[in-house]
């Protein structure tokens, strides 16, 4: 633990923070707010920083599956290293109280004087849901009955095989919802993560164990998220989906194996199945008492204990105290409260009337333009001239509205992207901006069609919306929300159709919605849920597209429905209109916005950075963000979020305080430079720009410093002044074996493992940084092993080093190819210390 | 596949929605957790729980009868236990089997049971000639049995402080239990009695789900007991009998009854406790097995005074596992046993009891409930179980230092 610094000292003289919790959202917070003049104090229970996520094990398989759980160890040895930044481990709050002005801070066990804070960061995190009940007493009982967390530390450790023995096709059945969605022990609520937690785990499963046989058994389906859904869609095929949590577990019907029973289709009764393995998916509950530790500060808590808003300007939530998150809207969390912090601290003086460019002419383009016009800025709206449902640009004071401009070029980077536009008419314009901001419409595609389409029942839930709005008196009797399309209908179309069953049921109208996955989105979401089925709205669950048959008939629609629960039963009843969703699908003008910003698509098409570290709306390149349902499967409540998260980047991104932590050791030795700009054109975060006609130019707000430039100058012409050279490559490395580890991920897995005596690691920027002439003079000084220990593909901070570093691998090997020696890259990520032993040290 | 139109409004959901009361089957999250937790478990045939509250749910009050699941059900509750809306299985299928479509599905046993009990207060068709006979009978037997001459089994006596009200099977097929219960009251040398008026603590009423049957069937005990001017009504071991009197009555007869209602176990806790009688527990030096009953446990949420005398009576008592709020029923509830055609579902029914029984390795079980009693035995009998099996009272009964 760090020494506990006199805090009377910086009383009156600078400002000083409590952040209480250190997890993800507290970290992610310290590690912004400890690059300035603060005081900061992090308060955490335990024994160690990193919280729930810091046990979880790396999901990746092929590729990274983007949980963010290897940020966590970053970010503790980050927070580690800030000397403003003062830990307090093993230490609770036991109480605030508003003073002065201040807040005084009383810690258990005991300082000699409580602390004064001017501003706290409430980031006290979740609590996994122990298993209780029935289900409790069956985790207790049996060793092969675990839950989620621990199959994360299994994972992260020596692995299955304890559990599982020799079998090559283990069974393994998942439980979802264990221990949340339940009113009567208090936790109605969804969990939102547990379905995403699963499928990674089963994908990761499904690698050590390719013919296990698993069933994931579920009430419903969360599978909200472009990547989760499309990941679902593949691994959909490759497991057995299960409606129905299963209770109860036995060991009594099979030698060995554990039981469950479920009602089955097949037989129309209720069957046994066994199991190897059952993993209790279990949910997410508030983890913190301080409501009642801080009455001082009339925090307020939702119903089930999370965290709400303050009234308090000095107190601010982050993470999972304010409700289920996951790790990467936890990190986001933090890092806003944090520049919301700052701030108020006045670290940001008011923003100095620059432009923000917002990509982008439907309602969330407008959404943002707005936020930045509240907050100073000014905003420019690019679009393609696809909305039609823009409004008059005079309403939009303060915006300047170019729909119909043709945006040729984005030139030069963060804090002066230089737009060329051609105008409807008149000569090109240049725009400077500080920042973009992408928000493109999505294009809408509906998710269901009639025989018929001349139909006039048929209706998007956005065209219901405004006759509901507008002429309710259209509204026949009876309505039929149909969710059961494919894919499953994205998260704002389904909360919609949710809320406006429940208006019409409220105004005497009978409403009906077909689901397939999931009806219930956001906390909140499971109370809309109750309250709708309370008032008579039927949910109707369909798994197929069979399921789900409609007529014409003389009262309108005619619909008949197989039910999911009920065999052998069609249900049918009129309707007068059907609503269905649409589904949202990359735009075709999203391509040449990528080409102009230089960015590469997710693999759907849209616009999501490859790198979880740039998540959840940055973008490899610094300045440009991503908003709304072009990057994600974001509803009105996301947006606002992501609204925030990005405003407060735009404000950080503005002051380059001299006192702050650079990235300038990236830099081109103009002499020695040929002008073939190489490196302008490779960069992958953009932040090469040509100065003088010719001149490359490395911007080092820009750089992230992974030295991909350096390592491919033909010149040599290129230095990082924190990183030379390997002056291993002028070494006699007889018989040792050589490890390049980036310093974002092997490197640190490698810091809980003892090295074996012949071994060097050497930590790199990116594994991209060593060249294929540093591989080949590190073999003739006589290194007897080459290892490249980069990031798993898709989590490269850099997109490429990876990539590069496999092409450069192969290259020197065909090279030695006479000399039998072998270079080899090898994937890790910072959370895998097991793997990193056993993989590069097997058997030490 | 069958068509059929969903009612809006049938019958049975209209009497499920009583929104202010939170018993409601609409807000069903189809979560599917009381299928994995019926006490059928895989066996063939039976209810599928979620699929009642489906049927409910969607009007499909005809198909809901049709399917047989109605009196398949075991009324155990044991599905919805940990219901995370908070249904109550029981409540759906005993509505269901109120639907007066649902009349037919009555056992023509339950039918006969129910009539003899309105007209002559006893299931069997006892009347107070053969109930007198049998006291006669008895006496001698009883004097014998505590070796004191003087010892009675009274009947109607006026203002006493007890008033035990029998199981029908006590007067007729296991009348060896009627004089243990007597000893234990002889024992405790409390003021007691019992009644021709009254000789049945069961309460078919609630099986075929007729609340009014329910409260006539309730009256019929409690306003002669009322007569009788007694403190305390004792009840035998009767699961549902404790169940539709001690849990039911107030809301069947509109208040409450002029005296306190407790089962023999209870009884017998609390003269032990008074120090009145003493027991022996190394008169049973075995292990044994508790039994939860639903209607006791589950139903009526009594786990502990069974328990507690079981300990007093016997020495070593061990747990069934899942027990107490996860117990499994013993497979004859819900009217079941009550239908002598039922046999071949019992034995289906009763499997995962016996599974339960042949974990634990006891050849003994004890249930405070005549029926699981009754049940278990033939369990017992067709898996080859070699178990014994007794009430609560009973044992105390034999564990009885005179």
């Amino acid at each position: 633990m760090c020494p506990v610094k006199n805090i009377q000292q910086f009383k009156n003289t600078e400002k000083s923070i409590m952040i209480i919790g250190g997890g993800v959202a507290g970290l992610s917070a310290a590690g912004i707010l400890g690059r300035y003049n603060l005081a900061v104090h992090l308060v955490e229970k335990t024994d160690q920083l990193g919280g729930n996520a810091a046990s979880w094990a790396c999901m990746a398989t092929q590729a990274c599956q983007n949980c963010g759980a290897c940020l966590v160890p970053e970010m503790v040895q980050q927070a580690k290293n800030q000397d403003n930044l003062t830990t307090h481990l093993n230490r609770t709050v036991t109480n605030i109280m508003a003073e002065d002005g201040k807040y005084r801070v009383s810690l258990d066990p005991g300082m000699d004087s409580p602390l004064f804070v001017d501003k706290i960061i409430m980031a006290t995190g979740f609590s996994p849901i122990s298993p209780d009940g029935l289900m409790g007493e069956k985790y207790h009982a049996f060793d092969r009955v675990i839950t989620t967390v621990d199959l994360n530390k299994i994972l992260a450790g020596q692995g299955l095989g304890p559990y599982l023995g020799e079998t090559a096709v283990p069974r393994i059945g998942f439980i979802q919802c264990v221990g949340s969605r339940n009113r009567l022990k208090g936790r109605d609520y969804c969990s939102q993560v547990c379905c995403k937690v699963s499928l990674r785990h089963i994908n990761k499963l499904l690698s050590v164990y390719p013919k296990a046989d698993i069933s994931m058994f579920y009430m419903d389906l969360q599978i909200m998220g472009k990547e989760t859904r499309s990941a679902f869609e593949t691994l959909g095929k490759n497991i057995r989906l299960v409606q129905g949590v299963p209770l109860d577990i036995m060991n009594t019907k099979k030698e060995g194996m554990l039981t469950i029973i479920r009602e089955d289709y097949a037989s129309g009764s209720r069957i046994a199945e066994h199991f190897d393995l059952i993993v209790l998916s279990v949910g997410i509950a508030p983890g913190s008492a301080l409501v009642r530790t801080a009455p001082g500060l009339h925090l307020n808590a939702d119903p089930w204990g999370f965290l709400l808003n303050p009234t308090d300007s000095g107190i601010h939530i982050a993470g999972c105290a304010a409700g289920p998150r996951d790790i990467l809207t936890s990190k986001a969390d933090g890092e806003s409260a944090a520049r919301s912090i700052l701030k108020e601290c006045g670290f940001m003086p008011s923003p100095q009337q620059r432009t923000v460019a917002v990509f982008g002419d439907g309602k969330e383009a407008l959404k943002i333009a707005e936020a930045l016009r509240d907050n100073g800025h000014n905003a420019l709206i690019l679009g393609k001239g696809e909305s039609d449902s823009f409004p008059d640009p005079k309403s939009g004071l303060g915006i300047l509205w170019k729909p119909f401009d043709t945006l040729l070029s984005v030139k030069g980077t963060v804090n002066r992207f230089e737009l060329v536009v051609r105008p409807d008419r008149g000569p090109l314009e240049t725009h400077e901006v500080c920042a973009v901001i992408v928000a493109e419409p999505v294009k809408k595609q509906t998710a269901f069609t009639v025989e018929n389409p001349a139909w006039d029942c048929l209706f998007s839930i956005a065209r219901f919306e405004q006759i509901l709005d507008h002429t309710p008196d259209k509204i026949p009797d009876r309505v039929l929300f149909h969710l059961g399309t494919y894919p499953s209908p994205p998260k704002q179309e389904a909360r919609m159709a949710l809320d406006f069953a429940l208006r019409l049921v409220k105004a005497g109208k009978k409403a009906d919605i077909i689901i397939r996955h999931m009806a219930v989105h956001g906390k909140t979401g499971q109370k809309t849920y109750d309250e709708a089925r309370k008032l008579g709205v039927k949910f109707f669950r369909v798994t197929d597209k069979e399921d789900v048959t409609i007529g014409r008939s003389a009262q309108g629609l005619t619909v008949s429905i197989k039910d999911a629960f009920l065999f052998d039963i069609s249900l049918r009843f009129n309707a007068g209109w059907i609503v269905v969703p649409e589904n949202a699908t990359p735009s075709p003008g999203y391509k040449k916005t990528m080409d102009l910003l230089k960015l590469e698509s997710d693999c759907e098409g849209f616009f999501q950075s490859p790198n979880i570290r740039h998540r959840l709306t940055g973008s490899p390149r610094k300045g440009i963000f991503f908003a709304g349902a072009c990057h994600d499967d974001t509803d009105a409540e996301d947006l606002s979020r992501e609204i925030q998260t990005i405003l407060s980047s735009i404000e950080t991104l503005e002051q380059r305080d001299p006192g702050l932590l650079t990235d300038d050791t990236v830099v081109i030795d103009e002499y020695r430079c040929v002008r073939c700009l190489t490196c302008y054109r490779i960069c992958p975060h953009c932040a090469i720009v040509i100065v003088n006609g010719i001149k490359p130019y490395v911007v080092p707000e820009a750089c992230v410093s992974c030295g991909l430039c350096v390592s491919s100058c033909p010149a040599l012409a290129i230095t990082q002044t924190d990183f030379h050279d390997p002056s291993i490559s002028n070494e006699t490395l007889g018989g040792r074996d050589i490890i390049f580890a980036c310093e974002r991920s092997a490197a640190i897995a490698a810091k809980s493992t003892t090295l074996p005596e012949n071994t060097s690691l050497i930590t790199v920027p990116c594994v991209c940084r060593v060249d294929t002439g540093t591989l080949l003079k590190t073999w003739l000084n006589g290194a007897s092993s080459i290892t490249l220990a980069g990031c798993h593909p898709g989590n490269c901070r850099s997109s490429h080093g990876s990539r590069t570093a496999v092409s450069r691998t192969q290259k020197t090997n065909r090279l030695l190819e006479k000399t039998g020696a072998k270079v080899e890259f090898k994937p890790f990520a910072a959370n895998e210390p097991v793997r990193f032993q056993d993989a590069l040290f097997p058997g030490k | 596949m069958t068509t059929i139109d969903i009612k809006d409004d049938s019958t049975l959901l209209k009497q499920l929605n009583l929104y202010e009361s939170d018993d409601n089957v609409s807000e069903c999250l189809t979560c599917g957790a009381c299928n994995s937790r019926c006490s059928w478990f895989d066996g063939e045939g039976g209810p599928v729980p979620r699929q009642m509250v489906r049927m409910a749910v969607m009007g499909l009050d005809e198909e809901l009868i049709k399917s047989g699941m109605l009196w398949d059900c075991l009324l155990c509750n044991r599905c919805t236990q940990e219901c995370p809306m908070g249904i109550t299985m029981a409540d759906v299928v005993r509505k269901g089997r109120s639907l007066p479509d649902a009349e037919y599905l009555i056992s023509e046993d339950i039918r006969r049971g129910v009539a003899s009990r309105l007209q002559s207060g006893d299931v069997n068709g006892l009347t107070r000639e053969d109930f007198v006979d049998t006291m006669e009978w008895l006496a001698g037997e009883f004097a014998e049995e505590v070796d004191d001459p003087s010892a009675v089994i009274p009947y109607d006596l006026s203002d006493t402080e007890y008033l035990y009200l029998p199981n029908p099977r006590e007067l007729r097929t296991n009348v060896l239990h009627l004089t243990a219960m007597a000893k234990l009251f002889y024992a405790s040398g409390v003021s007691w009695t019992m009644s021709g008026s009254h000789t049945d603590v069961t309460n078919w009423g609630y099986f075929i789900s007729d609340d009014e049957v329910a409260r006539k069937m309730a009256l019929m005990v409690i306003e002669p007991a009322e007569a009788m001017g007694i403190r305390t009504l004792v009840l035998s071991e009767c699961g549902h009998g404790y169940y539709a009197l001690k849990m039911m009555t107030e809301k069947l007869i509109g208040r409450k009854p002029g005296f306190e209602i407790i089962s023999m176990p209870e009884f017998i806790l609390q003269q032990v406790n008074k120090g009145t009688i003493k027991l022996d527990p190394l008169i049973h030096p075995f292990d044994i097995a508790y039994h939860d009953p639903c209607n006791l446990g589950r139903k009526s949420g009594m786990y502990d005074t069974p328990r507690e005398v079981l300990r007093l009576s016997c020495k070593n008592v061990v747990e069934l596992l899942p027990n107490r709020e996860n117990a499994i029923c013993c497979g004859g509830g819900g009217g079941m046993l009550q239908d002598s055609t039922s046999k071949a579902k019992r034995m289906i029914t009763g499997k995962a009891k016996a599974e339960q029984i042949i974990a634990s390795g006891v050849r003994h079980v004890a249930a405070p409930c005549l029926s699981c009693h009754r049940q278990l035995g033939e369990i017992s009998k067709q898996f080859n179980l070699g178990v014994t099996v007794d009430t609560i009272a009973s044992l105390a009964s034999k564990a009885l230092i005179l």
